[in-house]
């Protein structure tokens, strides 16, 4: 009984985190095209602790203060544009499979697992960011290899080997 | 308009114009105002006499973008020490230069033309950060107010 209460639990969390990955924020603007997949190196500069490092040196709290704010900033930009690059992966998988004929259930459910993991690795991340700071925690950086892991597989399995290749 | 001729008209440029300028933001100030503001077209007479019109716009365009490419991939402390060079070898006033720059945010007009959205972003923060790093170590600054509300 326990394990059929887990399984469905999963299962309900799984199609919720799906749920919210796939609508977009109601009101939220988007000014630019849709512009690829977010450069990994720009999310490793962002988190580079040698300017962390640098600016806490000086010692002036208002600038690090400010800095660390802005760091902030980017690493949620990138983190939403990385959720946004996810969200394009699995709905142009969604199409193509809405035409297919020949669909196997394991692949799809794979495809769900993945990008829920996805999702929860860009979610975690964006917590430490907001709670933490862009700096502080270790984690982030394993939460960001592996969003990106999670991306790359993503989009290999829905299909888009091309876009993965540009990342590169 | 050959890639061969290109390559020729960017060593040409790198060799002379840009060659004897101090620094790397020193180029890259100097190569985004070759840009004309309306229609994005670079333009540089001599450049465009020695070779043509066409050949000169691909080989600023493309120093343009290597050069930003450069101080965009530069840490922090990096671009603290481009902006303290370019100070130096300026004539103007330091702190006047500062404030402008600061006021104005000149530094968005040195982004090259498709530049990614969020390099062009950290270029943005990075830049401020720095020109707020510059004038609170400057051993006269005029005004605490060295961080603008974005």
């Amino acid at each position: 009984m326990t394990e059929v209460l887990v399984f469905l639990g999963a299962g309900a969390a799984l199609f919720l985190l799906l749920f919210l990955g796939l609508r977009r924020a109601d009101g939220e603007l988007e000014l630019e095209g849709p512009t690829g997949p977010p450069d990994p190196s720009v999310m490793r500069r962002i988190l580079a602790q040698q300017d962390m490092a640098y600016i806490a040196s000086l010692r002036l709290p208002r600038i690090q203060r400010f800095f660390v704010r802005e760091r902030s900033r980017l690493a949620l930009a990138w983190l939403r544009a990385s959720r946004d690059e996810g969200r394009r992966l699995l709905q142009r998988h969604a199409e193509a499979v809405r035409r297919q004929r020949d669909i196997r259930p394991m692949t799809e459910i794979r495809i769900a697992w993945l990008f829920a993991s996805f999702l929860l690795a860009s979610l975690t991340a964006a917590g430490l960011v907001r709670l933490c700071g862009p700096f502080r925690v270790p984690a982030l950086r394993r939460s960001v290899e592996h969003l990106l892991g999670s991306l790359d597989s993503l989009g290999r399995m829905a299909g888009a080997p091309a876009l993965l290749d540009s990342r590169s | 308009m050959s890639e061969a001729q290109v390559e020729k008209a960017v060593r040409d440029l790198e060799r002379h114009t840009l060659g004897g300028m101090p620094g790397t933001l020193a180029k890259l100030v100097y190569l985004s105002s070759t840009r004309d503001y309306n229609t994005g077209q670079y333009h540089h007479e001599g450049l465009a006499l020695t070779h043509t019109p066409e050949v000169a716009e691909s080989a600023l365009r493309r120093c343009h973008g290597a050069v930003f490419r450069c101080i965009a991939g530069e840490g922090l402390e990096a671009l603290v020490e481009e902006i303290r060079a370019y100070l130096a070898a300026t004539e103007e006033d330091q702190n006047l230069i500062l404030k402008t720059w600061r006021g104005l945010e000149i530094y968005r007009i040195l982004i090259p033309a498709g530049c990614d959205p969020h390099v062009r972003d950290l270029f943005i923060s990075n830049f401020s950060s720095a020109l707020a790093v510059v004038r609170l170590t400057m051993p006269q600054h005029d005004s605490p107010d060295v961080l603008q509300p974005r």
